[in-house]
Formats: C-alpha cells, sequence, structure tokens
C-alpha cells in the first residue's frame, strides 16, 4: 500500500471525498511522526497501482498533498 | 407551567424546537462518533473527524465557499466576529461599522479603540440602498482595513445590500466581514459572489443546529494569512511550537465540539429541504398577521414596517419587561430589554425604554401568532 502525505486531517478527508467520489478506495491514516518534518501528521493509504491515477486526479481537483511513500518513492 | 403548551417566539435567540433530523444527529454522533477529532485516526477519532468534514462540506456548498478548508468553526457568533477582525487588524488601522450593529461588533471594536490600536466611524444601515452605499463611500478612507457590519440587524427587517457593499470594499480594498447571525438560514448568502472576504455565523440560529458552535465562512484567503486568536493543541505538526499555517486548523485550537457541529450538518439540510425561500417567506407571512393585529392596537408601539423574522413593540405605561413577565406566565416566551443591541435601539427610536422582541422560526403557524395576539390584548386591556 502507499501512502500520500496530507497538510492537516481536513485536507486527508478532503482528498478522501474526492477520491471515494472517483471511485479510488483509501483510508485516513496517520503517519509515523519519524517521516515528517513537524510531528503528527495525516495522510491516506490507497492500493500503489492506483498512485499516479490518484496523484493525477488531486491535481487536477485541486486539492493540495505532499510527498508519496511507499511503492518505491519517498 | 411545564403542563402547558409553551409558544416559543425567541428564536432570534436561539432556534426552539429543533428539527427531530438535528437532535438524532446529536444522538448518533455521542453514540457512534465519539472520539476525539483531529487526535488519532482510530476508529472513534475518524468517525468524529468525519462528522466534522461532513459539516464543513454542507456549510462550504451552501454559503458559496470555495473549499471545506474555508470553513472555520468557533464557539459561536461572537468569537468568530472577534478572531475575524483581530486576526488581520494592526495598529493604526481605521473600521467602518453599521448603525445597527450588536454587542459583539460594537465591544471587541471599542476595546481596541480604547487601547489606542484603531480608530472607527459608523455608517447608515437604515435607508435606500444608494443612501447607505453612499454614505460608506463617504466614510472610506485612507487607513481604512475593514468593514464590518450585521447582514441583517437582530431587531429590524431590513437587510443590507451586502453585494453591492461587497463590490465597493473589493475595489477600495477594504476587508469585508458580515455578522450573519439573523440572516443565516433566513437569506440567501454566497460569500464568492458577495465578496464576502469573512462570514460569520451561528449554528443555533436560523440553521437549526444545537447551541456550542459558530463559523467563519471564507471568500477569501484574508483568516489564512492572519494573526491567531488562540494557540494549542491542532492534532498535527505537534513538534512545532506554532499554530499550523493553513486553514481550518490554524484557528482552531483544542478539541471541537462534535455533537454540535454534527447537529449544524443536520440543520443546514433541514434548511435545504425546507427551502430558505419558503422558510422566510412563512416567516413574513406571520409577521404581517402579527403586525396587521398589533398596529391597531391601542397604546402599542411598532418600529419597523418591513416584514421578516423579528417585530419590535412596546406598549405606552407599560415596561418591555412587564409585559414579557406577564407573557411568561401565560406559557408565551419573548424577549425584552435591549437585545445587546443599544446601537440598533438607538437607530429605532427605542434607546430609551428598550422594548419587546417577536421572532418567528420554521415551526410556527398562523394558530401560534393568532394565541400572541390574544395575549398581548389581554394586557392591553389590563
Amino acid at each position: 500500500m502507499c501512502i500520500l502525505t496530507m497538510k492537516s486531517m481536513t485536507g486527508a478527508l478532503r482528498a478522501k471525498s474526492a477520491l471515494d467520489a472517483r471511485g479510488i478506495s483509501c483510508t485516513v491514516v496517520n503517519i509515523d511522526p519519524h517521516l515528517t518534518a513537524h510531528g503528527c501528521a495525516y495522510g491516506i493509504r490507497f492500493a500503489c497501482a492506483n498512485s499516479e491515477k490518484a496523484i493525477e486526479f488531486l491535481a487536477a481537483k485541486g486539492v493540495p498533498y505532499g510527498v508519496l511513500i511507499g511503492g518505491g518513492r519517498r | 407551567m411545564s403542563e402547558r403548551r409553551i409558544l416559543y417566539f425567541d428564536n432570534a435567540a436561539t432556534t426552539y424546537p429543533k428539527p427531530q433530523c438535528v437532535t438524532e444527529a446529536v444522538m448518533r454522533c455521542i453514540c457512534e462518533a465519539g472520539g476525539n477529532p483531529g487526535r488519532g485516526s482510530h476508529i472513534l477519532a475518524l468517525r468524529a473527524a468525519e462528522e466534522i468534514y461532513a459539516c464543513r462540506e454542507e456549510a462550504a456548498s451552501f454559503f458559496g465557499a470555495e473549499s471545506a478548508e474555508r470553513v472555520v468553526f468557533t464557539l459561536n457568533t461572537t468569537y468568530a466576529l472577534n478572531l475575524a477582525l483581530k486576526s488581520v487588524l494592526r495598529r493604526g488601522d481605521h473600521v467602518l461599522i453599521g448603525s445597527m450593529e450588536h454587542n459583539a461588533v460594537l465591544r471587541p471594536i471599542r476595546a481596541l479603540v480604547e487601547t489606542g490600536e484603531i480608530s472607527y466611524s459608523v455608517f447608515r444601515a437604515r435607508g435606500t440602498e444608494a443612501e447607505i452605499l453612499a454614505d460608506i463611500r463617504a466614510k472610506i478612507c485612507r487607513n481604512t482595513r475593514v468593514l464590518m457590519a450585521a447582514h441583517v440587524p437582530n431587531l429590524a427587517n431590513g437587510a443590507l445590500p451586502i453585494q453591492q457593499i461587497g463590490a465597493l470594499c473589493r475595489e477600495r480594498g477594504v476587508l469585508f466581514i458580515v455578522d450573519g447571525a439573523q440572516s443565516a438560514g433566513h437569506l440567501p448568502i454566497d460569500v464568492t459572489k458577495m465578496q464576502i472576504d469573512m462570514l460569520c455565523i451561528p449554528g443555533h440560529k436560523g440553521l437549526y443546529g444545537t447551541q456550542g458552535c459558530g463559523m467563519i465562512v471564507c471568500g477569501s484567503n484574508a483568516l489564512t494569512r492572519g494573526q491567531t486568536l488562540v494557540e494549542g493543541g491542532s492534532g498535527m505538526h505537534s513538534i512545532d511550537p506554532f499554530m499550523p499555517t493553513d486553514l481550518p486548523e490554524r484557528h482552531e485550537a483544542g478539541t471541537l465540539p462534535t455533537p454540535a457541529i454534527a447537529s449544524l450538518a443536520a440543520g443546514i439540510r433541514f434548511v435545504r429541504r425546507q427551502g430558505i425561500d419558503a422558510i422566510h417567506n412563512a416567516e413574513c407571512d406571520l409577521w404581517r398577521l402579527l403586525f396587521t393585529e398589533l398596529s391597531v392596537m391601542r397604546g402599542v408601539r411598532l418600529y419597523d414596517s418591513t416584514p421578516g423574522s423579528v417585530l419590535l413593540f412596546n406598549f405606552d405605561g407599560i415596561s418591555p419587561t412587564e409585559v414579557s413577565d406577564r407573557l411568561n406566565k401565560r406559557g408565551i416566551c419573548v424577549r425584552s430589554g435591549y437585545h445587546c443591541a443599544p446601537m440598533a435601539h438607538k437607530t429605532l427610536g427605542s434607546i430609551d425604554t428598550g422594548g419587546v422582541r417577536v421572532s418567528f422560526g420554521a415551526f410556527h403557524t398562523e394558530r401560534d401568532v393568532r394565541s400572541l395576539r390574544d395575549a398581548i390584548r389581554a394586557i392591553a386591556h389590563g
């Protein structure tokens, strides 16, 4: 599974709402604080096979996102 | 009195009763989403966060905000107005407010004036659209940073021409903060079309949520750049000693009242289903009925001839408190006094006595109004 970091819980839920509507299944998760620069953070987790499609869709919808963790990237 | 049917006419203070869907939303939230929103990702914390996000989406859509992030939850409208104002003002700024303002607008301004931070002027908020706009134009000066005003006051029914005021503010580089305490849920508001930078509203009045939350709906990025009013835990960026820089978390320190916010989402859906125009038109019809009856009653003084959701009146020779006490003994709830709005009472000509305010809600019927009329008539006849 891959995780896309988000700026906030609100941002993560916005991304989840957008992706759910697009038919891309995902869940909101806590991100291990050692992986972030500022401590507690949230992200959305989805199948790595959907990474490209998910990121393209969020970018097109203007939903801010951070970095992709997993799937050989970070 | 608990045995008798209560007739509640104080909906401008808080709406009562609440729709069944609102009560159910609170119950469901407490029973099924009892975690702390944005604090961890276990199932109950996530459910609580989802309740809050659902309300952000509902409110953003209802008030024309660009996205859910532009909805910032607060304790109430007063807190929202204080945050909106104090986050953007700087020493030496000038603020313009209307002549019908509630103390939630006047007092934060006066506190900042007392400490020498800012100056302020008052524009006429009653009159024709042209008169109001001309007065605003004349009073905007070089250092005017904010125009802050009630869309609809809490004692009368005329709405400010906010779309035109929004355009004027944008043209002159003035931030436009709207107190929507009495208009949200009664009149259509679109923060983007009306060029409102910050719309401050309650959850528990015309949107039929419970008491415990209000919000700022942002039509621009003004609040993103603004100073925080309260700092604390935000559930994110915990290593940083400062609040996050993004909305809405930047201005939401501490735990949010999830059940109240869930109730607000249900309340907005209720207003959507009923239709904002249908609610407003029904309230205007009830207002006309009561106004017609009171206008022919000897010794009754009325202050406003515009139909809407509130009606202010007085009796010659009987104090407003005495009137409301006598109505209360008959199981009828109205609000007497100054209604936290001395500016509005001064503008309307009722500053010497205060007044009795009747305010309608979505559940009133003509029968209720006729019962109120009969009770008022009985007081008039001694």
